[in-house]
């Protein structure tokens, strides 16, 4: 089994739109995959689909190498932990009777609370009734929550919602260390491209519904690599050339994008290009942000 | 059974004992005022004044209280967003299962120390009339019923309506429509679920000379208990289908 979750042709309409179209999602065992889109983009919706909380139109879903159906939801997600959108507790009980009630449920043993209250730092906190804990207190209960029993697969919906610099540096180190220290994979979705870059190990970018990336973070990153652009009075003429003497380069934004070379092969194109003359006005050495190649996928503007 | 332990341990300090002992007493007191006033001729048949008065009373007050068991027992998850995560942990039918089983419990507590009540007041006041077996049968297998059917909507509508004032207005309203169906002619009351307690009391009264209201006991309505029961068991399954509908 390569992949923790695999989706196939996932799909949820609602009335005539799709909120998630045709979705095929691989996450692959042990990773850390950050599921990346603008708001309401269909990140939530996709993860409610993996976890059945909603019924998908079309597709399916395998988790843990079984397809999820109705008859094994209960069975295969005993594996999984989640936190989605907003944590869920009760108000009007402490924190430690909150775990104590998902323990009971998930059938671990008593120690599993005090474990799971030390990983998230709420060992203090927990005879508070939770409807006065802060926000980001609330969140590192539901992360608790979510790790009750070290499920294999944890899926966290924009974890770091509501939390202050220091809790949101604090919860990515603790996602981040999660595939080390006890093994599991982790799929966390968020908005921000700066917190996937930080945090994940691969990626799937989400917009309008559809996957319009996925791969190892590496590989967004390659799309990031430097390279050397030219300007020319003539452009046209300048292609030819270039053609004619088997020069590999892309065009983008009527400038000869070429990878990135040796100074002297840098040297030479430039040459050939004046000795046919070409007059050239710029030469600059390029580099894509991660937001750049996300607005070249999405269109869209995100957060940093 | 581990569903059943996490949803008591879940009403923790939500004091819904005292939602149904506050109630019981204003009951136990009224019963206490009325049989205080009655005259010998009456307390020999106390048992069958108390229990019709009391089927009459349960008309008036169990549909608050059901509406608020109700939406104690089911606001909880709404207000912590819990649905999502249980439905992760358990099936979703359970969920709604063991909430309805939970409220049963606490709806035969209710019922068991009212006909407590009921025979304490006898005991108090020296009632000559015995407390046959199939008296308290009846009036706790009815007031059962009624109160689960009754908690059962509430609790439907606790967890369609965020806000539980839906639930509460349903429970004001049900009192009165319940009250007021004991005046419509047949079959319409045995449609009204909110008036059964009095269809299915065992006494009836009429007015004898000078005023005095007599107690009568008429077989039991068992086919009445048949149709409420078939009805319950409609609205059980409508109300799970919805509640499984429901995306969270």
């Amino acid at each position: 089994m390569n992949y923790i979750i695999e989706t196939k042709m996932l799909s949820k309409q609602y009335g005539n739109k799709y909120s998630v179209k045709q979705l095929d999602l691989r996450v692959p065992v042990g990773s850390v995959y950050g599921f990346l889109g603008p708001n309401g983009a269909g990140k939530t919706t996709s993860m409610k689909m993996v976890l059945g909380l909603i019924k998908p139109t079309e597709g399916n879903v395998r988790i843990l190498g079984k397809q999820l159906c109705e008859k094994n939801r209960i069975t295969i997600l005993k594996n999984t932990g989640s936190l989605i959108e907003s944590p869920s507790y009760y108000g009007h009980l402490t924190g430690g009777e909150n775990l104590e009630i998902v323990r009971i449920l998930k059938n671990v043993s008593k120690s599993e609370i005090g474990n799971v209250l030390k990983i998230v730092r709420l060992e203090e906190e927990q005879h508070k009734k939770v409807k006065n804990y802060s926000l980001g207190m609330k969140q590192r209960l539901g992360l608790a929550v979510a790790l009750i029993g070290r499920p294999k697969l944890l899926l966290l919906d924009e974890p770091t919602n509501g939390l202050d610099p220091a809790g949101i540096q604090e919860m990515r180190e603790l996602i981040k260390s999660l595939p080390q220290k006890y093994g599991m994979t982790v799929m966390v979705s968020s908005h921000l491209l700066s917190e996937v870059d930080q945090m994940a190990t691969n990626v799937g970018i989400i917009d309008n519904g559809e996957l319009i990336f996925q791969d190892n973070l590496s590989l967004l990153h390659q799309q990031a690599s430097k390279k050397i652009h030219i300007r020319t009075l003539d452009q046209v003429k300048a292609f030819e050339v270039l053609n004619q003497n088997a020069i590999k380069y892309k065009v983008e934004q009527e400038n000869i994008v070429l990878p990135i070379l040796a100074e002297i092969e840098v040297a030479n194109i430039v040459s050939l290009l004046v000795e046919n003359g070409i007059g050239i006005t710029r030469v600059i050495e390029k580099q894509k942000s991660l937001e750049e190649i996300f607005i070249s996928l999405t269109g869209k503007q995100v957060s940093l | 059974m581990k569903l059943l332990t996490t949803e008591i341990k879940k009403t923790r300090y939500r004091k819904i004992w005292l939602l149904l002992l506050v109630p019981l007493a204003i009951q136990g007191i009224w019963m206490l005022f009325i049989t205080s006033h009655t005259n010998q001729a009456q307390l020999n048949m106390g048992y069958s004044n108390l229990l019709y008065f009391m089927s009459t009373m349960n008309v008036i007050i169990i549909p608050i209280v059901m509406a608020m068991l109700a939406s104690r027992l089911c606001d909880i998850e709404n207000k912590g967003n819990t649905l999502k995560l249980l439905y992760t942990l358990e099936e979703k039918g359970k969920v709604f299962d063991y909430k309805l089983i939970l409220g049963s419990i606490y709806i035969l507590g209710f019922t068991i120390l009212q006909m407590i009540c009921i025979k304490l007041v006898g005991g108090i006041f020296k009632f000559t009339q015995m407390l046959e077996t199939h008296m308290w049968i009846e009036f706790i297998v009815s007031t059962f019923t009624v109160s689960v059917i009754l908690f059962l909507i509430h609790q439907i509508l606790s967890f369609q309506f965020k806000n539980q004032v839906a639930c509460l207005t349903v429970g004001i309203g049900g009192t009165f429509f319940g009250l007021f169906s004991m005046f419509f002619p047949a079959p319409f009351p045995y449609f009204i679920i909110w008036g059964y307690y009095s269809i299915l009391s065992g006494f009836r009264f009429r007015n004898v000379p000078a005023g005095v209201m007599k107690v009568y006991e008429i077989p039991y309505k068992t086919e009445a208990l048949f149709f409420l029961a078939v009805l319950g068991i409609i609205i059980y399954l409508v109300g799970k289908k919805l509640f499984l509908r429901r995306e969270v």
